[in-house]
């Protein structure tokens, strides 16, 4: 079934729709609120909020964006006020953020899991963890959550210009951390220049 | 002329597939010639396909956690619409029926003056009976004359609570001459209502329904001093349209009777003032006595 037939039946009030959706974009949702909290406690209850607050708001819906879009920006702006109130980010971090580094690894460490593709996530998740706050959020939002510009600009309340430049910095920033770390572009292929939507 | 910091930017938005295809052509003519360029956009290339590995699955409840959430806080719409469609359903039933009964009534109702019209003119010519209840010898020697005499007699008609009347024999022989107007069906149904009618208002005054029709009317004649104590005794008197049979019904004996046209599905109806009968419906008519209307009230309420 089609998520656009899925989300008619949510709306309508069908709740096994709503659950297969919720199944289809957990992982996704989840994601993006762990990587924005660090602590998988405070994900769980923020990506669960997200998809409480998406099936209230479900009637306002007009399906102009996909599901997966919306719902991450709903869940990126409850990211985004849950750590504007907290503040307790940088703490959270240094008490629990390795250990859900290793949690997480251990979820990964499956026998054909290649070493290689570990040691290059991780090498990613320290060196997002080594961004600025302004370049992580952005960056998650973008990357992980799939926002456009404008939604960016919306949930960070900033410019389309603004939004522009600090992606822009944020990746080359991220790339120079990754580039200094050795692990992570260890066997660079030069002629590897297809992008998302086309080659170069 | 841009330099290599100024293409960065592009760089990124051409991730994001956020170039027109004139900034996309000057970019990539760029990085054909530009080495550190060309190296910045094949790694952040590379870099956007890996962002998948930051994917963590959520605890194995996560969707039923969920799902239990938002039964809790919102009860299935589905119900709702149950509910709201039974709501909706019992309306439609209740119109139906408010409708049905409303047509019942004005489609007798305009069938009344041809009845009233005739009953008015024989109250007026009757001075015999004032009220069913009303203890009166004449009254009371009119009726049992007329039950013995014709088989032509007056109406159960409680027109807003003025007396049925009962005619003289001159009387009744005009009332009769203009009765053969009517087509017969309507005659031989009135003629079974005033016939049955008589004998109730016969009954009235006895208190005894067990008796046979004469003794009954007999009694009343005897008894009629006392016919005002007993004239309570009878509440209505009902008539069941498709079968032609008017009986005269006391109080206590109403809900048993209601039970029985329930049961049967016969839709009745209650009236003070003089209908004629649809033989080819179905329904029973319950006509209270004039004697009766403040009880038939206190009944009502």
């Amino acid at each position: 079934m089609e998520e656009k037939e899925l989300v008619c039946l949510a709306q309508a009030g069908d709740a096994e729709a709503f659950g297969i959706l919720v199944q289809k974009h957990e992982t996704k949702v989840y994601t993006l609120t762990l990587r924005m909290t660090r602590n998988p406690e405070d994900a769980r209850d923020l990506a669960q909020e997200s998809f409480l607050l998406a099936y209230r708001k479900l009637s306002t819906f007009r399906m102009e964006s996909s599901f997966s879009t919306w719902i991450c920006r709903l869940a990126a702006n409850l990211c985004i006020d849950f750590l504007r109130k907290e503040k307790r980010r940088r703490d959270r971090f240094i008490q629990v953020g390795w250990n859900e580094n290793l949690q997480i690894t251990d979820q990964w460490a499956e026998p054909q899991v290649k070493v290689e593709r570990m040691e290059q996530r991780r090498a990613l998740e320290k060196g997002i963890e080594k961004l600025s706050e302004e370049h992580r959020r952005i960056l998650l939002l973008r990357e992980v959550g799939g926002l456009s510009y404008e939604e960016i600009g919306a949930v960070l309340k900033l410019a389309p210009g603004t939004v522009k430049s600090r992606l822009a910095r944020a990746r080359c920033s991220l790339r120079d951390i990754l580039r200094a770390d050795g692990n992570f572009f260890g066997t660079p292929s030069s002629n590897q220049t297809k992008r998302k939507g086309g080659s170069v | 002329m841009k330099d290599c910091s100024d293409y960065q930017e592009q760089i990124s938005q051409y991730l994001d597939g956020m170039l027109c295809s004139e900034e996309e052509e000057a970019l990539l003519a760029h990085v054909e010639q530009c080495a550190s360029c060309r190296l910045l956009l094949e790694e952040l290339i590379d870099l956007s396909h890996q962002f998948h590995l930051l994917e963590v699955s959520p605890p194995a409840s996560f969707s039923t956690t969920v799902l239990r959430k938002i039964q809790l806080q919102n009860p299935p719409r589905r119900k709702k619409q149950i509910r709201r469609i039974g709501f909706s359903t019992a309306a439609v039933i209740c119109a139906a029926l408010l409708g049905t009964i409303a047509w019942q009534t004005v489609k007798y109702n305009t069938r009344e003056p041809v009845l009233s019209a005739a009953t008015q003119e024989r109250q007026a010519e009757s001075t015999a009976l004032q009220t069913w209840g009303e203890p009166s010898d004449a009254r009371t020697e009119g009726a049992v004359q007329n039950a013995e005499e014709t088989d032509v007699g007056q109406r159960v008609v409680s027109d807003g609570g003025k007396v049925p009347s009962v005619a003289s024999d001159g009387q009744k022989k005009d009332a009769d001459n203009r009765q053969t107007e009517r087509d017969s069906i309507d005659s031989e149904m009135l003629l079974d209502r005033e016939e049955i009618a008589l004998q109730a208002a016969g009954l009235l005054g006895s208190g005894t329904d067990q008796e046979p029709e004469g003794a009954a009317i007999q009694e009343t004649n005897e008894t009629d001093g006392e016919s005002g104590a007993q004239g309570d005794s009878y509440f209505a008197v009902v008539t069941v349209a498709e079968q032609g049979e008017t009986r005269p019904i006391k109080r206590e004996d109403l809900s048993e009777l209601l039970y029985t046209l329930e049961e049967e599905n016969i839709p009745y109806f209650y009236c003070t003032t003089g209908v004629e009968l649809d033989p080819d419906s179905s329904y029973a008519l319950i006509c209270y006595l004039p004697g009766d209307i403040v009880e038939k009230e206190a009944f009502s309420r």
